[in-house]
């Protein structure tokens, strides 16, 4: 048998004889939906069809179309979403292609497709999605193929109703993904008609409360986009666009991770409560699962269906930014007393002010930590001005040495020595605020720099190293360094580990004499002194940027 | 944990030019904090003034005259052998200081002293000791007793910071001590007055969404009043909002006593302006003052189709908008208010019809200077009458409720 042979048209057909509704009660669902992806600029249409030309196919193929596709033809003629979303209909063709009439005739010529069936979707590769318009199975959707031979191949069910098979095709997750990304398109020519902003050329800016699409790239592999605008109504940031990439060789939800981590910090920068609206644009009005995944991850429940709250923000934000746990529970007490700001604590690392490690040493080294953090006194403040330099400072000479020990060097001829980029050393850090030390751990052994002498110290893998950083001016060390010497001699009595005595090039600059006397005593209690590369003058300079950047962070 | 020694150095060394140094680099480190006020040249003024003072901690330390005392008394002796005394604070110093962040005058917060003003200072620090509640704060108490006592010396005072000691344990535990002790009663309780709207404060009541944000920013200074929190301007309500709330709350209810409070006020980047006084203003129903009013914007260059209806912009758009944070913009646009209704109150009534350009610091501390204003006596008996108007758009500027003193 070659193909199909047209039934013989069925004019007995019950629901021909019955007369149409006209004027529904209430908008169909597919309508709404369709209404909704107009509004988003995700889809095209070829505009309402008239009642005469719906007739005039029926009447021409014999057949009674179901009350959801004959209301679809009416209002929208026909849709196309994204290029892989395309349902035939009436209407111009130069906007959404073939009309549902060129592909039935063509069909019933070509395959010799049965008198009762009505494609409405072409779905590749030789098949189609059909309406079965015959009085058994009337209205559900089937797939029929026709296969190389052209012969006959049996139907497959689909759907039982046009609506059911629009709205099944219109959440698969590539049709969400390709929805999203016409949003994200809409947006971008938006952005690029109103601003004509470019990076090369300059050009205005958006505000915050403009729509603002984002995309995210390490190198050429792009994470993620997003677009996000301050609702100054809600004072909130809401979410048009969450379009997370799965990279592979990444670790799972990296994407998702990198784009909630910037909601959450625009939320912050924006100056809004934190709460973080997604509009009813992103798919199922809802907040995409991913996000849900990672806040599940990290023991923070979202309650609400479509809106992060203040409150579950600033945990995820939290979480997200990986403090130690402890460093966490410090924060939150803190922010119980109104003396900390958790949301600041953990933009200025999102922000590149300062590492994880560094606001460690902050938060739990001074007894001010917002003050460090917000960057907002001015030198004439004088005391807190000084305070916030020297546990910056404290910060920036730890973390030279924290950024030292974590680069890997490989020589490959015993001579050049070749440092490779994001070839890290791995190993956990803790800061001890007693005594103001670092403590390294590795799973490899870590060479000791910036050792007097020449000398080389090796600490062998797994074993705890200790640093006592301190990082004072000349004068400051003529003044402390004996009783910080004294620490460090307690310390090691009570901890019996290799312990060292971090501080900054001016300790080089010590009168003979001096320096003389500390060598005696350090070398009585067995420490060795690490004698950073950077002055304090250096590292002042350093901090009063980081506080400069720190005062205007928000808009 | 961060120790203080406050150092007392006597007079000789402040004056004489030729000594330790001293002498120079505080009338260059004075000579700043007098160009900081006037906002001029920031950058070079604050990198000039961290130096002065950097250098001259290290001229009294490398000095070697240093001598640690443990009593007050210790001061006369110690000077006596040509040291200088050095009495070490309570390690919650830098807690209390920072306190001090938004309180102005007598160099509060400030690490020098020289001999002439120390007696100013000492009284600022006392009153601010009361006001704080820090009366009988253990550390407030010795830095006190030592200025007095260097006052009674004719020394002044250098105060040493230095960081990194062990142990921070004590230190928090010694700075949660102090914000319990600090906690005076009375000063946790702040009697809220009832406030009610009457006409005058009905302006949005065709405007839903402008009544909706009045609704949510009067519920935020209730609260804010009763959890003493800060409120966040900027973002919630506009400015409009803003002026005709916040005149609801400056002025005594109607049958109320007055009890003045204040709440906290929060801008969208962060940071924190002064308080805004509330029900401090006693409402006068008056009839229209024929006076002819002064008609000025609020900032220049922000509507400049009101130029042909205005006499003059009340803030210049370049000196408010610098790159700074919103509560600087606010000090600056209080302290200009300050000034400038200073001086025309000088040439008598002023009856002003102010053209709101948004902004929402310039707004608050506008309105926080006319508050300050109204309520100091000093401005005599002259009449002071704000009349705003907002702009709407497609319409003409909408008046609001008169503000009057």
């Amino acid at each position: 048998m070659s193909g199909w042979k047209p039934k013989p048209r069925d004019f007995t057909h019950p629901a021909r004889s019955v007369p149409r509704q006209r004027g529904y009660g209430s908008e169909s669902e597919i309508c709404r939906a369709v209404a909704n992806l107009l509004d988003r600029r995700s889809a095209i249409t070829a505009g309402p069809g008239s009642e005469d030309d719906i007739s005039s196919f029926e009447e021409t193929f014999g057949v009674r179309l179901p009350e959801d596709f004959y209301e679809f033809l009416r209002e929208h003629g026909a849709l196309r979403l994204s290029g892989n979303f395309h349902i035939l209909g009436l209407g111009d063709s130069s906007r959404v292609g073939p009309s549902v009439e060129e592909v039935t005739l063509l069909l019933q010529l070509e395959w010799g497709l049965p008198g009762n069936f009505v494609p409405i979707e072409d779905l590749g590769g030789n098949a189609f999605a059909c309406l079965n318009c015959d009085k058994l199975d009337y209205g559900t959707i089937w797939k029929i193929t026709r296969n190389k031979e052209a012969t006959e191949s049996k139907p497959e069910f689909l759907a039982r109703s046009f609506t059911s098979y629009f709205f099944e095709r219109l959440n698969t997750p590539k049709n969400k993904a390709s929805q999203a990304l016409e949003i994200l398109k809409g947006h971008i020519q938006e952005y690029q008609r109103k601003f004509n902003y470019d990076h090369s050329r300059g050009g205005k800016l958006p505000r915050n409360h403009d729509w603002r699409p984002y995309r995210f790239c390490i190198q050429d592999v792009v994470f993620g986009s997003t677009v996000v605008r301050h609702s100054k109504e809600h004072n909130c940031l809401e979410v048009d666009v969450f379009l997370p990439a799965e990279i592979p060789n990444y670790e799972p939800l990296a994407g998702a991770r990198a784009l909630t981590t910037f909601l959450l910090s625009e939320a912050f920068k924006c100056g809004g409560s934190m709460e973080i609206r997604f509009t009813n644009k992103v798919p199922n009005h809802k907040i995409p699962e991913t996000i849900r995944e990672l806040a599940s991850r990290s023991g923070v429940v979202i309650a609400n269906s479509n809106t992060i709250a203040p409150g579950e923000a600033k945990l995820l934000y939290l979480a997200l930014t990986a403090f130690s746990v402890d460093l966490q529970e410090r924060i939150l007490s803190l922010e119980s007393r109104g003396k900390l700001n958790s949301v600041r604590a953990c933009y200025v690392v999102h922000h590149g002010i300062w590492t994880r490690e560094q606001v460690e040493m902050i938060v739990l080294g001074s007894a001010v930590p917002d003050v460090v953090l917000s960057g907002t006194v001015q030198p004439h403040e004088r005391h807190l001005y000084q305070h916030s330099i020297l546990h910056a400072r404290l910060a920036l000479l730890a973390g030279g040495l924290d950024r030292y020990l974590r680069q890997k060097k490989r020589s490959s001829d015993g001579e050049k020595t070749i440092e490779l980029e994001d070839n890290l050393r791995e190993f956990s850090t803790r800061f001890e605020a007693a005594s103001n030390s670092l403590v390294f751990q590795s799973n490899e052994p870590l060479v000791i720099p910036w050792l007097r002498q020449e000398q080389q110290v090796e600490i062998p893998a797994r074993i705890p190293l200790m640093v006592i950083v301190r990082a004072r001016d000349e004068i400051e060390l003529v003044r402390h360094f004996e009783a910080d010497l004294v620490t460090a001699e307690r310390i090691i009595a009570e901890t019996n580990q290799p312990v060292f005595i971090l501080v900054p090039a001016d300790f080089r600059a010590l009168p003979k004499s001096i320096m003389a006397r500390f060598e005696r005593k350090m070398e009585s209690i067995g420490i060795k002194a690490m004698i950073s590369p950077e002055f304090v003058a250096n590292l002042d300079s350093e901090a009063a940027q980081k506080l400069a950047r720190s005062r205007i962070i928000r808009q | 944990m961060t120790q203080f020694e406050l150092v007392a150095v006597p007079r000789t060394h402040w004056e004489n030019a030729n000594d330790m140094g001293i002498a120079a680099l505080v009338a260059d480190a004075l000579g700043c904090e007098r160009r900081i006020q006037k906002e001029v040249n920031l950058a070079n003024e604050y990198g000039r003034y961290t130096s002065c003072c950097y250098r001259l901690d290290q001229c009294v330390t490398a000095s070697g005259l240093l001598k640690p005392i443990k009593n007050i008394t210790d001061i006369r002796s110690t000077l006596r052998v040509g040291r200088f005394p050095a009495w070490s604070l309570a390690p919650d110093y830098i807690t209390l200081l920072a306190r001090t962040k938004t309180i102005a005058g007598e160099r509060l917060g400030k690490s020098f002293f020289p001999p002439d003003a120390l007696a100013a200072h000492t009284n600022a620090f006392k009153l601010w000791m009361a006001n704080a509640g820090l009366a009988t704060n253990v550390v407030m108490q010795q830095r006190l007793a030592l200025l007095e006592a260097a006052t009674k010396a004719d020394c002044g005072i250098i105060e040493l910071q230095s960081c990194f000691h062990a142990s921070v344990g004590e230190a928090l535990a010694a700075e949660e001590m102090a914000e319990i002790h600090s906690d005076e009663p009375g000063q946790s309780f702040i009697e809220i007055p009832p406030v009610a709207m009457d006409e005058n404060t009905s302006l949005f009541s065709v405007d839903r969404r402008k009544q909706n944000q009045a609704r949510i920013l009067r519920e935020d200074i209730w609260r804010a009043l009763q959890a003493r929190q800060p409120v966040s301007f900027g973002n919630r309500a506009s400015h409009d909002v803003i002026t005709e709330v916040l005149n609801e709350f400056a002025f005594v209810p109607k049958g109320q006593a007055s009890h003045p409070a204040s709440i906290r006020v929060v801008y969208a980047d962060g940071s924190e302006a002064r308080p805004f006084p509330l029900f401090t203003l006693t409402r006068r129903h008056e009839n229209e003052s024929d006076i002819a009013p002064l008609r000025a914007a609020l900032m220049s260059m922000r509507h400049l189709d009101l130029d042909k209806d205005i006499d003059f912009c009340w803030f210049r758009n370049r000196e408010v908008s610098r790159s700074r944070t919103l509560a600087e913009a606010d000090e600056f646009c209080f302290k200009t208010t300050l000034n400038q209704l200073n001086s025309s109150m000088a040439q008598g009534t002023l009856v002003l019809h102010l053209f709101h350009t948004g902004f929402e610091p310039a707004v608050l501390g506008f309105y926080r200077a006319l508050v300050q204003f109204l309520t100091n006596d000093n401005k005599g008996f002259v009449r002071l009458e704000i009349v705003p108007f907002y702009f709407r758009s497609h319409q003409p500027y909408e008046r609001g409720t008169t503000w009057s003193g």
